[in-house]
């Protein structure tokens, strides 16, 4: 394991990853590191979302999928044979394109994911309700009704409240697959200010089209194109000048 | 890249190019006008300021449309930065050439001594400079930015040189003020274009490389 593998919350080493004979992600290294935004970026089919997914492990429900290579949470192996997807899945969140509150109350949401991992108690799950409405920027908004259904809020607070859902079980990492792509820009602003509060007590990947929420957000960045990983950097430097002629066509929008 | 973006982004490198152009024009035949003693070049190329005014104005406006329609990155966006800011060292190499060639008018052919053999090699000097800045945002290098800070200590040599010779000749010729005066204007123009220049070269530095580098310090 190198330096960089241990300091790492997340890692993957030579990553391979077919759908049936297609191979979507092509010897992919990179690590994400403690406390950072790392954004993903790069056309539509590069890659970007399935491998966010090989982090939670959410490709091993698709027919036909195999892995190869090495992906460490805190530097053990996640895809090892005793390691339980829903464990991963507790301490490594996932916010997707569109919003996708359950169908129940505000206040159900919140508690659904701690009463699956055990916590009964009503106060208790009154706390984490308050706690994670308050994390995602929501609570203000919400407090006087916590009890009415989630599907009454705007796209922009059931955004946010995917996100209070997902800290509700105290993950260490957020992934995060377009968070912003189907809301307005007052809502993705909210969205993207969350993040940048968030990443002082978590991890955040992100995957985004939007280049100006990269370059606004991120600490790295990475850029894919067709399964491999062309550049990861900080992200002052992709955007000011990219090591990688491929890079600077993309993300100055010569590219194809 | 659509093609409406495209095209402005071009036009922005091609007037920073041009601006780039006329302004090392100048210094050249304001340089040659003095050399020369040669009124009608003089003029000919103090007339040509209003319009290096008129292309950094435009420049300005091009670079700040780009920016706010486009929102560019990485090369874009290190065009947009280059184009802003080497718009006024060009301007200000023109006015300064315009000032030695106005120096040059005034002057009539005088001769101050003979202070005009320093003078001729500050303004071979500002000359190659403008050149090395000019030559490199139009091709887009860094090449010559090293030889910069020798050249502009030349400069700085030069015109202190001229104030020493221009203050020890008042003192024997005092009817002489007015082209001691006229001569020293041309000096503090050529130290001035190789200032302009070593600022230009520094955002064409980080036009190339995208670091920010110290050159005239």
């Amino acid at each position: 394991m190198s330096n960089n593998e241990d300091s790492a919350v997340l890692a993957a080493r030579d990553l391979h990853l077919w759908y049936g004979e297609k191979e979507a992600l092509k010897g992919i290294s990179l690590d994400v590191r403690p406390h950072e935004i790392y954004a993903l970026i790069g056309p539509s089919g590069c890659g970007k979302s399935t491998l966010l997914r090989c982090f939670d492990r959410m490709n091993d429900g698709i027919s036909g999928c195999r892995v190869e290579g090495k992906v460490t949470f805190r530097g053990a192996d996640l895809y090892a044979a005793d390691v339980d997807p829903n464990d991963v899945r507790k301490r490594i969140g996932m916010i997707f394109q569109r919003p996708n509150p359950f169908p129940m109350s505000i206040r159900d949401n919140i508690a659904y994911g701690p009463r699956i991992h055990g916590v009964v108690k009503e106060g208790e799950i009154d706390e984490i309700v308050e706690r994670t409405l308050r994390q995602a920027a929501l609570w203000d908004e919400v407090k006087d009704r916590l009890h009415r259904s989630a599907i009454s809020l705007s796209g922009g607070q059931q955004q946010r409240l995917c996100i209070a859902r997902a800290l509700a079980v105290d993950p260490e990492v957020l992934l995060m697959d377009e968070p912003t792509s189907a809301l307005d820009p007052i809502a993705m602003a909210k969205i993207e200010e969350l993040a940048c509060e968030l990443k002082h007590d978590y991890t955040v990947a992100i995957v985004t089209h939007n280049m100006q929420q990269a370059s606004r957000i991120s600490d790295r960045t990475g850029f894919m194109l067709m399964g491999e990983l062309v550049e990861s950097r900080d992200t002052a430097r992709v955007f000011t000048k990219p090591q990688k002629e491929l890079t600077e066509r993309y993300i100055t929008g010569r590219f194809g | 890249m659509i093609t409406k973006t495209a095209n402005d982004i071009t036009a922005l490198r091609e007037e920073t190019a041009d601006l780039g152009q006329l302004a090392l024009s100048m210094t050249v035949r304001a340089v040659r006008s003095f050399a020369e003693a040669d009124p009608d070049l003089a003029q000919e190329t103090a007339d040509d300021y209003r319009r290096a005014a008129e292309e950094s104005q435009q420049l300005e406006e091009l670079a700040l449309r780009v920016m706010l329609l486009y929102q560019p990155a990485a090369a874009d966006a290190r065009l947009v930065y280059a184009a802003l800011e080497s718009g006024p060292h060009l301007e200000r190499i023109a006015r300064n050439a315009q000032k030695v060639a106005e120096s040059v008018t005034r002057l009539d052919g005088a001769l101050l001594g003979d202070p005009s053999v320093g003078i001729e090699r500050m303004g071979g000097t500002a000359e190659e400079m403008v050149r090395i800045a000019v030559t490199a945002l139009q091709e887009q290098s860094t090449a010559g930015f090293d030889r910069l800070r020798d050249l502009d200590d030349i400069l700085d040599n030069g015109r202190r040189e001229a104030e020493r010779y221009a203050e020890a000749h008042l003192h024997e010729h005092p009817e002489a003020a007015e082209v001691c005066i006229g001569y020293l204007e041309v000096t503090r123009s050529l130290e001035r274009i190789g200032d302009h220049a070593c600022g230009l070269a520094e955002k064409v530095a980080f036009l190339v490389t995208g670091v920010r580098r110290v050159i005239d310090v």
